[in-house]
């Protein structure tokens, strides 16, 4: 009689608690991802869909020096593996930074010259082509909205969790939330009202005797969009950090000699790096694959990726092309979580 | 230790790592945490805050090492007034309760830290860090990380990363309640070992009474924010000043008299049952008749004998009837009832075979006594 041990019963379990998770795993992301990544092999027809004959030529259209641009380096694959490092360095702040910030001058140099890189190789991959000028424009405002969002959620967070009552907390941290009971598309044009060249904040402007301004469809648009949308999951994530973190270390490190910037750099921002990790790889993702508010803040002028997808897949029919963006889109996700993932505070995330 | 007679000399002038409390009072809205407390710590002294939970000691220790500020009164350390000046400007180092290492350092990193945001080159630190570890027997596990640690060595660790500092005044907030009762004696001894060898002053906050009594050069007995004594372990022990004092540190009986001024040539109080008890010495108010009054004596000191046994004269005798005897491995408990219904406990250690109470059992009616000078007066 085969006899069947408690671990193998628990292994089976697990498989069958497993199973329709992973089912639905499979056959809502790999399935279609593997669609994607072949779709972009494909020939294009007109009016949508594809015709099933192999092609290189959506990868050599998005991996090939543009007809207007003016730079003149490298070849084509290293074009490509170029776009890609850029997009890989630009996660590198997120998660070097928070790694290393303990050791204040190697963090502030870890940070430097990640931006410097991430600078230098934005003005490479704009002027390569189109579609790794969109890239890099999505990749660089959705650093920028991060680093706003720490830098607005911080003292927020900290105000929040240092107020005395309960009551009082959870009322505020409701008020960041509230945003989340509007649709995002009501929002989005609520924005683009106050941004508006006759709207509140140009009345605003005028009341105090200045010239309007362009505020809509302007980058400044943009990052307040992103920001305002994203801020909220730079906010919780934060806010759950400093209250689980131990007071005890920071009033050690004080009690130890410490100024006030030495426990903020060498034992706050590491006591509270998980909330960081997560918070910035949340707005980072959330703002790389926006697509209302470049569409509705920033004129259709300033593109992002989704605004890309979606001209290939609606307006030009030419879905290999748009598959093509779309597993270099993915690709670069994915590799951002892996630096992020692959380390400590990956557990935090998971 | 001599500090007492030594000091007393050079009151006037204090010396670096003296701590002086003057009228220190801390209100947290209306909760008065520490009421208007005076306490003058001498220097390399080993010094006990004594109490039961929520009685202000850590409050105390906080407004010495300045993360709190008093409500009114004043903290001189090493002579100078601390007021205004914040934690990270004070001589003074504190091992947390909770340790409150960093978790995200090693241990290495972690005795460094003082020395390190001070700005001591790196060969200075590595040195000194070296010999904190050794201090404290940790050498080997300078890599190791605070959670890879046992309770007993992270306590070390923080130990090691105060002294690292070579504060003027050490704080330290309970820091073995957190261990289990071997090591926690073990600890002892290692702390005392650490006292005579730096020469530091430790202000030590307990809530155990073994602890503070077998560590310390003196204890303050603390209860709802102020002092109710400060002495000796022998003298808080052998003379409480109050009830309070002698309830806390360990079992004592405690039996209402009222004042009989003398009897026989010897000060003498009368027990509620009506005997007359033999003093060694007339205090707190035993000369005036009919005060009432409480009278301490240590198990330990209470003896019980058979009633048709004489007493000597200068001891006390008291007829009661034996209760209970309890053995509890290495001693006995007897308790007697009195006359007026109050019991007093005696204890003994069981001699190998030997019943340390004889033939008596409970029922018999018995003497309990003990020696004028095992007694002590408080007023209650
Ligand atoms: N920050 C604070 N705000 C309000 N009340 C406080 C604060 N800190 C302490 N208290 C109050 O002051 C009193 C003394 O507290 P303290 O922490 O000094 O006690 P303790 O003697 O250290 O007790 P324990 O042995 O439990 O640690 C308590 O009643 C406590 O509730
Ligand atoms: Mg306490």
């Amino acid at each position: 009689m085969a006899l069947v041990t408690s671990a193998q019963r628990q292994r089976r379990r697990i498989a069958a608690l497993l199973t329709p998770g992973l089912t639905w795993i499979a056959l809502a992301y790999i399935v279609p991802g593997a669609l994607i990544v072949v779709y972009s092999l494909l020939t294009p027809k007109l009016g949508g869909g594809v015709i099933w004959e192999l092609t290189g030529d959506a990868w050599d259209e998005i991996t090939s020096k543009g007809r207007r641009s003016d730079a003149d380096w490298g070849t084509l694959g290293s074009a490509a593996v170029r776009a890609l490092a850029a997009a890989a360095i630009a996660t590198l702040p997120l998660v070097a930074g928070a790694r290393y910030l303990r050791r204040s001058a190697r963090g502030a140099l870890v940070v430097a010259t990640a931006l410097g890189g991430l600078a230098g190789i934005n003005h490479l991959a704009s002027s390569y082509n189109n579609y790794t000028a969109v890239f890099a424009r999505s990749v660089v405002w959705s650093v920028w909205a991060t680093a706003v969002c720490i830098g607005l959620a911080l003292p927020l967070a900290v105000f929040i969790s240092s107020r005395r009552s309960r009551i009082t907390k959870n009322a505020l941290l409701v008020a960041v939330m509230i945003p989340f009971w509007t649709s995002m598309l009501v929002r989005t044009f609520a924005i683009r009202f106050v941004l508006s060249n006759t709207g509140p904040l140009n009345n605003a402007i005028e009341s105090l005797g200045l010239d309007r301004q362009v505020f809509l469809n302007t980058r400044f648009a943009v990052l307040l969009g992103l920001v305002y949308t994203a801020l909220p999951f730079m906010v919780l994530p934060l806010y759950a950090a400093i209250e689980r973190s131990d007071r005890a270390q920071m009033e050690a490190a004080r009690d130890l000699g410490a100024k006030p910037p030495q426990v903020f750099l060498d034992v706050f921002v590491p006591l509270i790096r998980p909330g960081l990790t997560v918070g910035s790889v949340m707005v980072f993702v959330l703002s790389v694959s926006q697509y209302l508010v470049p569409t509705l803040l920033g004129g259709g002028k300033t593109n992002m990726i989704a605004n890309l997808l979606d001209l290939q897949f609606g307006e030009a029919f030419n879905w290999p092309l748009g598959a093509a963006v779309a597993t270099l889109f993915s690709l670069i996700t994915i590799l951002s979580l892996y630096f992020v993932v692959g380390r400590r505070d990956g557990a935090d995330l998971l | 230790m001599t500090h007492e007679s030594s000091d007393a000399s050079t009151g006037e002038r204090p010396e670096r790592g003296s701590v002086t409390l003057q009228g220190v009072t801390k209100r947290f809205g209306k909760t008065v945490a520490v009421d208007s407390i005076d306490l003058e710590v001498k220097p390399r002294e080993f010094i006990s805050l004594l109490g039961p939970s929520g009685c202000g000691k850590t409050t105390t220790l906080r407004m010495v090492s300045g993360f709190e500020e008093p409500t009114s009164g004043r903290i001189l350390i090493s002579g100078a007034d601390t007021t205004g000046v914040p934690p990270h400007k004070r001589r003074v180092n504190t091992v947390f309760q909770s340790y409150a290492l960093f978790e995200h350092m090693t241990v290495a990193e972690n005795v460094a830290f003082g020395l390190r945001v001070k700005g001591f080159d790196k060969s200075t630190t590595a040195t000194k860090v070296a010999e904190a570890l050794d201090l404290v027997r940790l050498a080997q596990f300078a890599q190791r990380r605070p959670a890879q640690l046992s309770g007993g060595q992270k306590q070390r660790v923080a130990l090691a990363r105060a002294i690292v500092n070579e504060p003027e005044v050490l704080l330290l907030d309970e820091p073995l309640s957190a261990l289990d009762l071997k090591l926690r004696q073990a600890m002892r001894h290692e702390l005392s070992r650490l006292h005579d060898e730096l020469g530091l002053t430790f202000i030590f906050v307990t809530h155990d009474q073994q602890e503070a009594i077998t560590m310390s050069d003196r204890i303050a007995v603390m209860d709802h924010g102020r002092i109710h004594q400060l002495g000796t372990p022998s003298e808080i022990y052998e003379r409480p000043a109050s009830r309070f004092v002698a309830d806390f540190i360990g079992e004592t009986n405690l039996l209402e008299v009222i004042g009989a001024g003398h009897s026989g040539g010897m000060p003498a109080v009368r027990m509620a049952t009506g005997e007359l008890v033999p003093l060694a010495e007339a205090d707190n108010g035993s000369t005036v008749p009919d005060r009432k009054l409480l009278l301490a004596v240590r198990p330990q000191r209470v003896t019980v004998t058979a009633a048709d046994q004489p007493s000597e004269p200068d001891q006390a005798a008291v007829a009661g009837q034996m209760a209970e005897l309890l053995f509890l491995g290495d001693s006995t408990r007897a308790t007697v009832m009195l006359a007026d219904g109050s019991q007093v406990v005696a204890l003994r250690y069981n001699d190998a075979g030997h019943h340390p109470f004889g033939q008596l059992r409970p029922g018999d009616p018995v003497t309990v006594g003990w020696s004028r000078d095992a007694a002590c007066v408080i007023e209650d």
